[in-house]
């Protein structure tokens, strides 16, 4: 029996993660390590970000020991600003798909044939700016858009949506085409214990109850998903199966979860002073 | 018994396994075996007018391998009734096709729980303490699928 969140059927060859992130400190950590992965791997990288994400993710592949710059000068880095991407395929408040491919599409053409190995990973924040500006049909357009260039040209990519895992946004009524869109939720990688978090406050809102709803979590199948971490996937069945608790237990396990990043911040873990 | 299922089959030999374990666990599990039934039960219609005999259900279950279409049935004919609506509905499959699993999920089903021999005695004790915090909190009304 698979676990809960595991996804029932292949999406294809191409790699396209999604990443949820509350502050912006986390995303910094979480993204700066999937960067740094390409990039140690030998990999070209695409960043399209905001401004100000641009300069966090720099601080903090500086901080994992990497040089940026270089890699930018060698052309294995490449940052796009995520806005004045938008603007360039962007009409009447949706992607235009022949701008996409003209200019997106160009652009990560020409980095698969510079890379000489076409091995390139791509991070991208246009689609949390739409979603952050109200535009949620827009950014699922633009998913589309993406899974669409993936299939002919395989590159990896993350997304990330500034959702809280323990908001009332996360659950299925609101991301369910955002979930469908993607092969893979990436965990967050700042040391916390969102699994523990999530366990905990459950046994202390539902009791013995609690051991029982893990079961059918457990059993729980959506094949459309990407592979969804054990976390956020008892989240998702929180919020869409026992609503009337699901904010309870959810604001305890944020206090949990918060309680074990400080913990480890204590105890000196390396990801947290990336922060 | 404190918990009620009820179940939407029209195959004996297929739910009597799941029909020993609700027992097993102190569920009530009543069967029905087509949509107008279900209907019926739910509505307290006709010999289901005695809710000692036929309680309310916290939860509907519809087995997939029995018939995919009288899932499909219930479930639309589920959606729109405001009175059961919101009365949970789950789906159980021992096949990893997605189709009808997705198909179900589309018509308001809240989980689609993968059975198979081995699992269904945790199943029915995840189900009796889903029930029981349904029952608690609000008579089976605490569903936030989007029907």
């Amino acid at each position: 029996m698979p676990g809960l969140g595991q996804h029932g059927e292949s999406h294809g060859s191409h790699n396209h993660q999604i990443h949820f992130y509350d502050d912006q400190s986390s995303l910094a950590t979480n993204v700066a390590g999937y960067l740094e992965e390409g990039l140690r791997a030998g990999e070209w990288v695409l960043v399209i970000a905001t401004a100000e994400h641009e300069k966090a993710l720099t601080d903090a592949l500086r901080a994992a020991g990497l040089d940026p710059a270089l890699a930018a000068r060698e052309g294995r880095l490449e940052f796009r600003d995520a806005a004045a991407m938008l603007a360039q395929f962007m009409i009447d408040g949706q992607p235009d798909p022949a701008r996409f491919e003209n200019t997106v599409g160009a652009f990560i053409r020409e980095l698969r044939a510079r890379a000489g190995n076409g091995r390139v990973r791509a991070y991208g924040e246009m689609v949390d700016v739409l979603w952050n500006a109200g535009h949620s049909s827009a950014a699922i357009q633009l998913e589309q858009l993406w899974n669409q260039l993936l299939h002919t040209h395989p590159v990896s990519l993350l997304c990330a949506y500034q959702i809280d895992v323990f908001g009332k946004e996360f659950q299925t009524g609101v991301l369910d085409s955002i979930l469908c869109a993607h092969t893979d939720l990436c965990p967050d990688r700042v040391a916390g214990d969102l699994d523990g978090a999530v366990n905990h406050a459950m046994s202390e809102v539902l009791g013995s109850r609690a051991e029982g709803l893990k079961l059918l979590m457990k059993a729980n199948f959506r094949p459309s998903w990407p592979a969804i971490p054990h976390a956020e996937a008892s989240v998702l069945w929180l919020r869409n199966n026992l609503p009337d608790y699901a904010d309870e237990i959810l604001a305890r396990a944020k206090g949990h979860y918060q309680a074990s990043l400080s913990a480890e911040h204590v105890s000196g873990n390396p990801a947290s002073s990336l922060q | 018994m404190s918990y009620s299922v009820l179940l939407i089959s029209n195959n004996s030999s297929e739910h009597s396994g799941l029909a020993a374990a609700f027992s097993a666990v102190g569920v009530c599990l009543s069967v029905v075996p087509n949509a107008e039934e279900c209907q019926a039960y739910l509505s307290g219609v006709g010999i289901y007018g005695d809710r000692g005999l036929y309680p309310m259900p916290q939860l509907i279950l519809l087995d997939l391998d029995v018939s995919n279409e009288l899932g499909f049935e219930v479930l639309k004919w589920r959606r729109t009734e405001p009175a059961f609506n919101r009365i949970p509905a789950m789906a159980l499959t021992s096949s990893r096709e997605p189709t009808p699993v997705e198909q179900a999920y589309a018509l308001g089903a809240s989980s689609c729980l993968l059975k198979s021999k081995e699992v269904i005695p945790d199943l029915a004790k995840g189900i009796r303490d889903y029930a029981a915090l349904l029952k608690k909190d609000s008579g089976g009304a605490a569903w936030a699928g989007f029907v």
